[in-house]
């Protein structure tokens, strides 16, 4: 059960991210550092790593 | 007129489709984790089961594992050999494939798990930069073997605790320790993942009346139990003997399996059924705080500057030459032993012996490669 609490709030804070992230403007190394931070995200998300 | 799309729109865009690449490459990464080095099953082995066989819920999941059965056909005593407990330490994992490759008992059954925490196998250590395999030549090619984690891989049984509370005792331990199979026995059938594996090697050793338990370990050379024998009480009497027996080839030494320490297989298999529980170490340079370098060259070879100048420094409680401390010697060592205790065991369940087994001058001179089959 504590997996599953975990893995929505990987895919709520993955969310925010990405509206985040298409939000900001004209700073591109922020989009930068939002999009590694995506990548971890994602990966939890589908259990790798 | 026509609205122009804002330029951050397309640079998150950009990143988001580079993400995707880079998800992609790195999952297809991890999958390797999850790829089994092939063992091939020797003339002595007459049946393979999976653990599930003795507690079904392990079923389908990745906590079963493969039992190797090498039944000589000539009534007598058992053993449970346990390889892979910790996928770390690899010369006990190594030992069990070699016993499954070319052992045939002579009389009394043998049974092998190499892989006892599966799980552990599918990922390693974090922040250690351990290699995922290592590999070993033997007599017509290189065999790759994987080389896992101390504990139970964490998409199998997450978050640990801060504080890991034995089960059976109330023992508290670090939390660390949470998903380490040998802080698990004798395991709970509705426990977390890691119990339910030591579980069903509990459930496993009883119905099958295993005479003789052994759990091969490695341990860091500065590690105080270290090229050692642990025995439940019950199993001292033999370990004792088999000491007696291999001292001519190697120091060893015998240890008490502590009463105060609980969930380790040498204590809980002793208490909680009728097997003789032995556990054994050897020294492996790759799992201490001291070495350089962690690769597949320092697996197998042992071969590290920092351990042996430590040993100049006598900071280690092993012998450790600059030549290193090779899988070959840390699995002839387990290899005889092995042997030994069978051979020493004169209890009422009749006689055990693994058959013609290579020395441990011949496994040291030959190589550990010598005696595995070739890759197919």
């Amino acid at each position: 059960m504590l997996m599953y609490i975990y893995l929505a709030i990987t895919a709520f804070i993955l969310v925010l991210v990405v509206v985040n992230m298409f939000r900001k403007k004209n700073n591109i190394f922020y989009q930068i550092d939002a999009a590694l931070v995506m990548v971890t995200l994602i990966l939890r998300l589908i259990l790798v790593k | 007129m026509k609205k122009r799309i804002p330029l951050n729109y397309i640079t998150a865009a950009v990143l988001c489709v580079i993400v995707i690449v880079l998800v992609i490459v790195l999952a297809m990464q991890f999958g390797l984790a999850n790829e089994k080095e092939p063992i091939y099953p020797g003339p002595g082995v007459t049946d393979m089961k999976m653990l599930s066989t003795w507690f079904p819920a392990l079923a389908g999941t990745n906590g079963d594992t493969e039992v190797y059965i090498l039944d000589s056909g000539v009534e007598g005593a058992s053993m449970l050999v346990l390889g892979g407990t910790h996928p770390n330490e690899p010369s006990g994992f190594i030992s069990a494939i070699m016993l499954i490759e070319s052992c045939q008992p002579s009389s009394g059954t043998l049974f092998v798990i190499p892989r006892a925490n599966n799980s552990a196998f599918t990922c390693t250590d974090p922040q250690e930069a351990a290699p995922m395999r290592f590999t070993i030549d033997t007599n017509n090619g290189t065999r790759w073997f994987r080389f896992g984690s101390r504990a139970t891989n964490p998409t199998d049984q997450w978050p640990d605790s801060e504080v890991y509370v034995h089960a059976s005792s109330g023992q508290q331990l670090s939390g660390s320790e949470t998903r380490n199979l040998n802080r698990a026995y004798p395991g709970r059938a509705d426990g977390n993942f890691t119990e339910k594996v030591a579980y069903g090697i509990t459930q496993m050793i009883q119905s099958e009346d295993i005479t003789i338990t052994v759990d091969l370990h490695e341990a860091s050379p500065e590690y105080t139990t270290v090229n050692a024998i642990v025995a439940h009480e019950r199993a001292l009497d033999l370990a004792t003997l088999a000491l007696w027996m291999v001292e001519d080839d190697m120091k060893i030494s015998v240890e008490a399996s502590p009463k105060n320490l609980h969930g380790l297989s040498h204590r809980e298999l002793g208490d909680y059924t009728d097997t003789l529980a032995l556990l054994m170490e050897t020294a492996n340079a790759s799992q201490g705080r001291l070495h350089g370098r962690i690769d597949s060259a320092l697996v197998t070879s042992g071969v590290d500057k920092f351990y042996a100048r430590a040993y100049g420094y006598g900071s280690l409680n092993v012998d450790y030459p600059e030549t290193g401390i090779s899988i070959s010697e840390r699995c002839a060592r387990h290899i005889t032993c092995l042997k030994e205790f069978c051979e020493v065991y004169d209890g009422d369940k009749g006689l055990i012996s693994l058959g013609e087994m290579p020395s441990y001058d011949e496994i040291i001179r030959n190589g550990i490669g010598h005696y595995l089959s070739d890759p197919q």
